[in-house]
């Protein structure tokens, strides 16, 4: 089984209306601002938007083949509304939806909005349970 | 005493208890994100961490100046309200300190607190409270 986060960026990769807002931009992280005032990103805002995902813990089922996972995606633009647009699309390409090692994904809270200290990126942030089959 | 009445017995006691269970779990709750979390510097964050009980009031903003052990960096520290509690069967956990939301995107330790509740406390605080109130 690949690791879930490739898991999770193929099946992302794989979805025509997302990639045609952020391309292949979409890497594992969290929020880019350090605490020396940089920011650090592999992708430039002003190419396009971006994902950046993360897992936040999760649990697994009973009969132990099933995980949990808890997933968070910030989804960063030039703009806020174009941010909110990313999550959105990724609602639309990502929840209920399968693949060979998902099972199911719901989105636990509605995106909401922030940005970042270091520079003025804005972003959409949601959480996530994503079902995956341990083989 | 009637079949009727009791189930309406049922009801209240039911009803009675639910307030304790989400108090006692948002309590709980609040000690596992303070003991998962990763970011302790001068402290400040940890105690912004704080349980809203079952119909319970918010918490005032505060700003409080303190001097980092790792960089002996003195700043102000600020912590936006909390919001209370919208009904007495709702509690929760929150961080308080502004950049709480950039710590817990970080490296979360609100959300696995509230999965280890959801994973065995659940029950155990279930079964207490209702053997408190004779419901067990």
């Amino acid at each position: 089984m690949p690791d879930r986060f490739t898991i999770v960026r193929e099946f992302l990769l794989a979805q025509p209306a997302l990639t045609a807002l952020i391309g292949d931009r979409i890497e594992v992280g969290g929020p880019l601002s350090g605490t020396d005032g940089t920011i650090s990103a592999q992708f430039d805002i002003n190419d396009g938007p971006a994902i950046v995902y993360n897992t936040r813990g999760g649990t697994r089922d009973e009969t132990d083949l099933i995980i949990l996972q808890s997933f968070q995606f910030l989804c960063y633009a030039i703009d806020t509304v174009t941010a909110m647009r990313v999550a959105d699309t990724l609602y639309s390409v990502l929840r209920g939806k399968k693949s060979r090692y998902i099972l199911y994904a719901d989105q636990d809270t509605e995106p909401q909005l922030s940005q970042e200290s270091a520079a003025d990126w804005p972003f959409a942030f949601s959480f996530w349970t994503i079902r995956i089959k341990e083989r | 005493m009637t079949d009727d009445l009791r189930f309406d017995e049922l009801q209240k006691l039911i009803a009675g208890a639910v307030p304790d269970i989400m108090t006692r779990l948002a309590l709980q709750g609040e000690a596992y994100a303070k003991i998962g979390d990763p970011w302790v510097d001068t402290g400040f964050s940890r105690n912004t961490i704080q349980a809203i009980t079952a119909g319970g009031e918010g918490t005032n903003g505060e700003i409080d100046t303190r001097t980092s052990p790792k960089t002996g960096q003195t700043r102000e520290y600020f912590a936006d309200a909390l919001p209370g509690a919208p009904d007495k069967n709702t509690s929760g956990v929150g961080i308080a300190a502004e950049y709480g939301l950039f710590l817990e995107l970080k490296k979360p330790f609100i959300a696995p607190a509230v999965q280890k509740l959801k994973g065995t406390d659940v029950q155990k605080v279930v079964d207490a409270v209702a053997r408190e109130k004779g419901l067990k």
